[in-house]
């Protein structure tokens, strides 16, 4: 199911904080939002799921505008991650079970079916074993997991992941990434803002580069190398390929 | 889960329990067999005409008015987030009061309009408040400061009338801390069926008041109407207590801690547990304080207000130590 920016402008009062935007985000491919602080990663994000109205242009998801759709239909086929993660008392399954709020009814209980979703997404993030655990007792990469069901739980075509990595420690970083791979495996759309530049340039099929709220650079890691936008617009150096692996020295 | 079960069993056990004592004990005790006889009205007619005309309207006021106001509660520390809410900070007292007062002073013989005044005073109070707060931008910091300001101007209108109008016939201190002392069956009907009807509609959106937990803009990707749902819980809460308050006036502590001693029994803080576990906690709450009142200190009585107060506060502060500020 794609996903398309067709031209869209967000702001704040008179405030543009994103300009004209325009690419499209394939089924079965991980798309990377980019760029530095400010950039508007995460309104861009947030046009996506709802959180934030575009003043011009428009979302089309699987052809259909996002902006038309009502609160339950877009959470169907948009599941977003945020970036800061509360920590609510409550267990982990109960935590995917909230994923599966937009397919129920205002007052219904979860079906065989819903609770089948709920256990394939506590498998896929590698928290089965979690379940009944309480989320405010779990380490940074579990809590991540463990909302990452409940986001995979909402069973929705397209994934949008908003720094998934961040605070997390190598080895945790890593099971993210493989999810997030295998995510795509599964032929969801899924778009996700990375800073890390290897991590970026080594799991994601484009890049989407904003600067100051305009569309930069859109294309893959090869074309992100060879036009040096490491250079131009993050003041690194990135050496490597996809098979040996990114490395970033000051530029 | 098992636990779960218990607690809610428990709670409810906690209502029948409190609910027999109630009708058994006073200046006449009554057995078991006695509070059935007298219940449907066989046997002896003096045990029939005590249950039926002082014991049970008392009793089932008292039940509804802690329901009430612990729905109310519920409601309103969900919606805005903040342990700290009660009825109180959506106007209930501060609307009520003045809408008495006011009543009191316009028409000094209108005593039967009062439960009206003071539903009328209180749900108006919380939907100016609800208006002012999703004009605001609905977040739930905006309600804590608009209840906190309206309730401070109808307080300051309620000390103004009464400055003016020092004679006013209204008996505004047992009011103010509430009581279920005369209350008739007839009185009781309206507030029920607002009571239940508002408790109802509170467990249908019990699911998507846990996802407030989550945040604003979590909750919102998973498809909830933030605003328009704290707007919704808002009004369910003013609605319920402006109901309780009719009867009962304001009786404080049992909407602000009866969801609290309900989390700390069930450890979870999900409305659909939370909801009716504080509701039945909160009717047991206010009978047995009633019940204490009527009879501690025969034949005076002490309003249940006094007691929920005295008997509510030592419980869940031992939960609370007792759990070490966890759920």
């Amino acid at each position: 199911m794609s996903v398309i920016f067709e031209n869209v402008s967000v702001g704040y009062r008179r405030h543009e904080v994103l300009k004209n935007i325009l690419f499209e985000a394939k089924s079965g491919e991980i798309t990377a939002i980019a760029g530095r602080n400010g950039a508007g990663k995460s309104t861009l994000l947030g046009a996506l799921t709802g959180a934030k109205r575009e003043r011009s242009g428009r979302i089309l998801v699987d052809n259909r505008d996002i902006s038309a759709l009502t609160p339950n239909e877009r959470a169907r086929l948009v599941a977003p991650l945020g970036q800061s993660l509360p920590h609510p008392h409550v267990t982990v399954r109960e935590l995917a079970e909230f994923g599966r709020t937009p397919h129920l009814a205002l007052g219904g209980r979860l079906s065989a079916e819903d609770r089948a979703a709920v256990d394939r997404a506590l498998g896929l993030a590698g928290v089965a074993d979690l379940a009944g655990r309480f989320v405010d007792t779990l380490s940074g990469g579990e809590l991540r997991r463990a909302f990452f069901a409940m986001t995979l739980a909402q069973d929705a075509p397209v994934l949008v992941l908003d720094e998934p990595t961040t605070h997390l420690d190598a080895a945790a970083r890593f099971e993210l990434i493989e999810l997030i791979e295998r995510c795509r495996d599964d032929r969801r759309t899924v778009i996700v803002v990375l800073h890390e530049l290897p991590e970026m340039l080594s799991c994601t099929n484009k890049i989407v580069l904003l600067d100051g709220g305009s569309l930069a650079f859109c294309g893959n890691s090869e074309q992100f190398l060879a036009e040096n936008i490491d250079r131009k617009y993050f003041d690194v150096t990135v050496r490597g390929d996809r098979e040996r692996g990114y490395s970033v020295t000051k530029a | 889960m098992r636990r779960r079960a218990v607690i809610v069993a428990a709670s409810g056990f906690a209502v029948i329990i409190s609910a027999f004592c109630a009708l058994a004990f006073g200046s006449a005790k009554l057995s078991l067999g006695e509070v059935v006889e007298g219940l449907f009205r066989v046997g002896d007619g003096t045990t029939a005409s005590i249950i039926h005309a002082v014991r049970l309207p008392r009793c089932l006021a008292a039940l509804l008015a802690g329901a009430g106001l612990a729905t109310s509660g519920a409601l309103l520390q969900s919606a805005t987030g903040n342990p700290l809410a009660g009825p109180n900070i959506i106007g209930v007292n501060a609307g009520a009061g003045f809408s008495m007062v006011l009543i009191g002073c316009l028409f000094p013989l209108g005593y039967r309009l009062m439960p009206l005044a003071a539903a009328v005073g209180a749900f108006g109070c919380t939907a100016l408040i609800a208006l002012l707060a999703a004009k605001a931008g609905g977040e739930r910091v905006t309600i804590v400061l608009a209840g906190v300001a309206i309730s401070t101007l109808f307080s300051a209108g309620i000390s103004m009338i009464r400055m003016i109008f020092p004679d006013i016939s209204i008996d505004y201190a047992y009011f103010s801390i509430g009581g279920v002392s005369g209350v008739s069956l007839g009185q009781l009907a309206v507030p029920a069926v607002i009571i239940f009807s508002c408790a109802i509609a509170a467990f249908c959106v019990a699911r998507r008041l846990d996802l407030l937990l989550l945040g604003d803009d979590a909750a919102a990707g998973l498809g909830v109407r933030t605003k328009a749902l704290r707007t919704f819980a808002l009004l369910l809460s003013g609605a319920s207590a402006a109901a309780a308050v009719s009867f009962a006036g304001l009786l404080g502590f049992v909407g602000l801690m009866s969801p609290h001693i309900a989390r700390r029994l069930l450890g979870s803080e999900r409305m659909r547990l939370v909801l009716p576990v504080s509701l039945m906690i909160g009717g047991a709450l206010t009978v047995i304080s009633d019940l204490v009142g009527r009879v501690a200190f025969a034949p005076s009585e002490v309003p249940a207000g006094v007691f929920l107060a005295i008997l509510g506060v030592p419980f869940f502060l031992t939960l609370l130590v007792g759990k070490r500020g966890r759920i």
